[in-house]
């Protein structure tokens, strides 16, 4: 039994210290910003971006943002997540399908995603499906990476375990393949989800609609109002941040009796940045 | 597991991978023959390839691609700089890390593409936001993995600079660059990529030229073959500058016995 482990070894003014050094220069840089800004509309004052915050708030219209923006980033993620799970389990398990479809796949997925948007758009419009095909496909192709990059992990000796103990395949893939892959899936998802966030803002930014967290941004810079981009700005790498914050704790939750699986396998995310 | 037939398994196996591409240029031309779609939908293959040469004959293609890589260049060059220079500076000075790693981690937090109404409203629509937003891509993945090559450098190397008593120069000449290179030629691989795909992203934000613009125009005009083109060639310049730099990478590290594992 182990009680009573606290999770901090440092001793509290330690503690302090590493904290005051890291705020140090967001502070100097948050100074700066108060006394240098001009009050023009390009660097405007610090309480002018608070002040319009709080109206943003108050009117509703950020909650109406995330709640459009939300929706689109789970539904593409999940969608997008799945499929892609679903396609490197089939490329990491079978060698036919990894010979039928691997080499178009790893051609596919070296042309930027951005380059696909004109198409998108112009085949599905500028509604609600062409966001949604975008975020999914943003995030199906690290989910497909890591996934098969898992399935590929798996020691030689756990397949012959799987004949001696004549397995079907189906508890092959759900008793061996995939817990041995999950160091892999959970980076995978990690991944997906980050790319899945980008998504939104790209999507939203590029298809020209209202709507959306990224709203801010599209109308800051349409009208020059440098405090609703940097809003924007700030608003959709918080949510980035508390999205992968969140997963990594789900994670954690369904791991809770095997915390050894949580390691961060190195992303399989590399030529194809987005 | 067990093949069927030796023989024509031997006879199959090369080909399988061309089975889907051919598959889908097949399918693609079949319904242009049976008109089963709308041209404006789906044009023709051959109406794609014949608005490519003439895009290229006309000079249009290849002025659009020379702004799209003058801006790449720069901003590529920008970032990679600043990118090693921030990750050489940081790993070797931990008071500077503390203070600054917290900052770049939490900009890092942002979507790449927020950055991009900020850098127009900050610098206007014109080149200089489209190379700062390229620069500010690269720069990421240079800065973090000269960062972490830096700071993997093991203490038995850096008792041979003390023992030699190289000064901060020589050391970070001889021994921690070096030390870092496969590690930092991975970062400029990973940024080169990014930029390509960087710029189309910030000329789809609003631009004259460019292969971005090019598409945005097609886009408007409903000619949905130039966009096919520019499709066709912005994954061509994916695949070619990824076998291109994976080439130049195994070159640059073959000196290194470290390489090899």
């Amino acid at each position: 039994m182990k009680t009573n482990t606290s999770k901090s070894t440092l001793p509290w003014d330690k503690f302090f210290y590493q904290i005051g050094i890291s705020l140090s220069l967001p502070l100097l840089l948050l100074l700066l910003w108060i006394f240098l800004a001009s009050g023009d509309s390009l660097v405007p004052p610090f309480t002018t971006v608070f002040a319009t915050l709080a109206a943003l708030w108050s009117d509703g219209s950020l909650v109406h943002d995330l709640a459009l923006s939300l929706p689109r980033f789970f539904f593409g993620f999940l969608g997008g997540a799945l499929a892609g799970f679903l396609f490197g389990l089939g490329l990491g398990y079978s060698s036919t399908i990894q010979r039928l479809l691997g080499g178009t796949f790893h051609a596919v997925r070296q042309i930027p995603l951005v380059g696909w948007i004109p198409l998108v758009i112009l085949w599905l419009g500028i509604g609600e499906n062409s966001k949604l095909l975008l975020i999914a496909l943003g995030s199906f192709f690290p989910m497909t990476l890591n996934t098969f990059a898992g399935i590929r992990s798996v020691p030689h000796a756990f397949f012959e375990l799987a004949k001696i103990q004549q397995f079907s395949r189906a508890q092959l893939i759900l008793r061996i393949l995939l817990p041995a892959a999950v160091p892999y899936l959970r980076t995978g998802s990690l991944l997906a989800l980050n790319m899945a966030w980008i998504f939104v803002v790209v999507s939203e930014t590029l298809t020209e609609t209202s709507g959306g967290l990224s709203n801010l941004l599209t109308q800051g810079r349409e009208t020059y109002r440098m405090d609703l981009v940097i809003l924007g700005v700030l608003l959709t790498g918080i949510m980035g941040f508390l999205l992968n914050l969140l997963l990594k704790e789900i994670w954690q939750l369904v791991l809770h009796r095997r915390p050894d699986l949580i390691t961060d396998t190195k992303g399989k995310n590399d030529d194809s940045p987005y | 597991m067990g093949m069927p037939n030796h023989r024509t398994s031997k006879i199959l196996f090369p080909i399988i991978p061309w089975f889907l591409p051919v598959l889908i240029i097949t399918v693609w031309a079949g319904i242009s023959v049976g008109r089963l779609l709308p041209e404006s939908i789906l044009p023709p293959p051959w109406t794609v390839i014949r608005t490519g040469w003439a895009l290229v004959q006309s000079g249009e293609l290849t002025s659009h691609l020379a702004a799209s890589t003058i801006r790449v260049t720069f901003g590529f060059f920008l970032g990679a700089i600043t990118g090693i220079f921030l990750g050489l500076f940081l790993g070797l000075h931990r008071k500077a890390r503390r203070i600054m790693k917290p900052l770049v981690t939490a900009f890092q937090q942002v979507p790449l593409f927020a950055w991009m109404p900020f850098f127009i409203v900050l610098l206007g629509i014109e080149e200089s936001s489209k190379i700062v937003f390229i620069a500010a891509g690269c720069f990421f993945p240079v800065w973090v993995n000269t960062y972490e090559g830096v700071v993997s450098l093991p203490s038995a190397f850096k008792e041979v600079g003390r023992v030699y008593q190289l000064g901060t120069v020589q050391s970070v000449f001889k021994l921690i660059l070096p030390w870092s290179m496969s590690s930092l030629i991975t970062g400029l691989r990973l940024s080169f990529s990014l930029a390509w795909m960087l710029v189309v992203g910030a000329e789809l934000f609003g631009s004259d030229t460019g292969l971005g613009a090019l598409m945005t125009w097609g886009r408007q005009m409903f000619q949905i073959d130039v966009v096919l083109v520019g499709v066709l060639v912005i994954g061509l310049i994916g695949i070619l500058t990824n076998r291109f730099l994976e080439v130049m990478e195994r070159k640059l590290l073959k000196w290194r016995p470290v390489y090899e594992n």
